[in-house]
């Protein structure tokens, strides 16, 4: 059995599973990815306030449309779309920023979290690059960093990044270079360890 | 005299996944040549080792409170489904009784009306609303409740 025929077959049960609203799926699902949607979630958010309840909220959508999964594509991506979908609607609903900004647009852009506390990313690092980049990443705009953390942590391909952040992918291009260009500044304007 | 910016361009492409297999390949044939582009793809990779090391702690007890919702939730759609099933039979065997019902009197009507040399249609009449009209009013009352629950279940769907 090839590697493509071995995730078809999990992506299928996964879907099988999520039809059926296997609970014992479920849960190992919730194991299997919580981490990573936590993660995601915070390079979304630039912050922790709304991660818990944002990913209660998620595995409880995935619970209620698991049917929508059709198992054709991987799971994860289905995954992020519902919890940037959720992000999405909550930020509105508080009315704190939009995260449908234009690239080419500066005025929507999301302005970066202002607090004198650490940044998520600053309380996360675990080594001397890590901090300086946490420093980037916190005054980095969420897009750019969405762009990143799905790119080169969750190694989305640049369709499944299209379709979870429901752009074209030349723009989804755009934010990588643009996200990884503002890391490479901080390396590079900063001495190394 | 090399454009350095192209290169950098493919460098980017390269890393986002969107650089095409010869432009790859012109750039693994220049990089042995040049120190800066080489310099820029280092720093570019570093950049992106370095969010390898960051470590997002999960909040304590937030496992364990997504599966008891997850828990929750899941029964009551299941208790949602099985009140819709209900519905669904019930309202089935509520439509056959009141036609199989409402024909049968029909019948009895007819036959009454024929042995006691009776009219036909205001006996049709009477049938109609005393006893076919009550019984769509009984079944859509007991129909209500089943009803009520459901959309009540379908509300705290739409989160």
């Amino acid at each position: 059995m090839t590697l493509a025929e071995t995730l078809d077959t999990d992506t299928q049960q996964i879907a099988r599973g999520l039809r059926h609203r296997d609970l014992a799926l479920l849960n190992s699902l919730v194991l299997q990815y919580q981490y990573r949607l936590v993660r995601y979630l915070i390079y979304l958010l630039g912050s922790r306030d709304l991660v818990d309840d944002l990913v209660q909220e998620t595995w409880l959508r995935v619970l209620e449309r698991g049917r929508t999964y059709d198992g054709q594509s991987r799971f994860e991506p289905w995954l992020f779309t519902i919890a940037r979908n959720l992000a999405i609607d909550t930020l509105r609903k508080r009315r704190i920023v939009s995260l449908d900004t234009n690239d080419d647009d500066p005025e929507h852009a999301i302005a970066p979290p202002i607090s004198q506390t650490p940044s998520p990313f600053e309380q996360a690092a675990r080594t001397q690059d890590a901090h300086r980049l946490a420093q980037s990443l916190a005054t980095l705009e969420p897009i750019y960093r969405e762009a990143l953390v799905l790119r080169f942590q969750e190694d989305l391909s640049l369709q499944e990044m299209a379709n979870v952040v429901g752009a074209p992918v030349s723009t989804v291009s755009t934010r990588i270079y643009r996200g990884l260009a503002a890391l490479r500044a901080h390396m590079e304007g900063t001495p190394h360890a | 005299m090399p454009d350095h910016s192209q290169f950098r361009d493919i460098i980017d492409q390269s890393l986002a996944g969107a650089a095409s297999t010869q432009a790859q390949q012109t750039l693994r044939e220049h990089l042995p040549t040049c120190a800066a582009c080489r310099q820029y793809l280092d720093a570019s990779n570093c950049a992106i080792a370095g969010l390898a090391d960051f470590s997002f702690p999960i909040s304590p007890g937030l496992d364990s409170k997504v599966l008891a919702a997850v828990a929750a939730r899941a029964q009551q759609l299941q208790a949602a489904h099985i009140q819709r099933r209900r519905l669904w039979a019930t309202s089935c065997l509520a439509l056959l009784l009141t036609v199989a019902g409402s024909f049968a009197v029909s019948q009895l009507g007819s036959l009454a009306a024929a042995t006691f040399h009776l009219q036909t249609a205001p006996l049709h009449l009477g049938l109609a609303t005393f006893w076919i009209t009550p019984s769509v009013l009984i079944c859509m009352l007991l129909l209500l409740p089943g009803f009520q629950t459901v959309l009540g279940s379908r509300k705290g769907l739409s989160l």
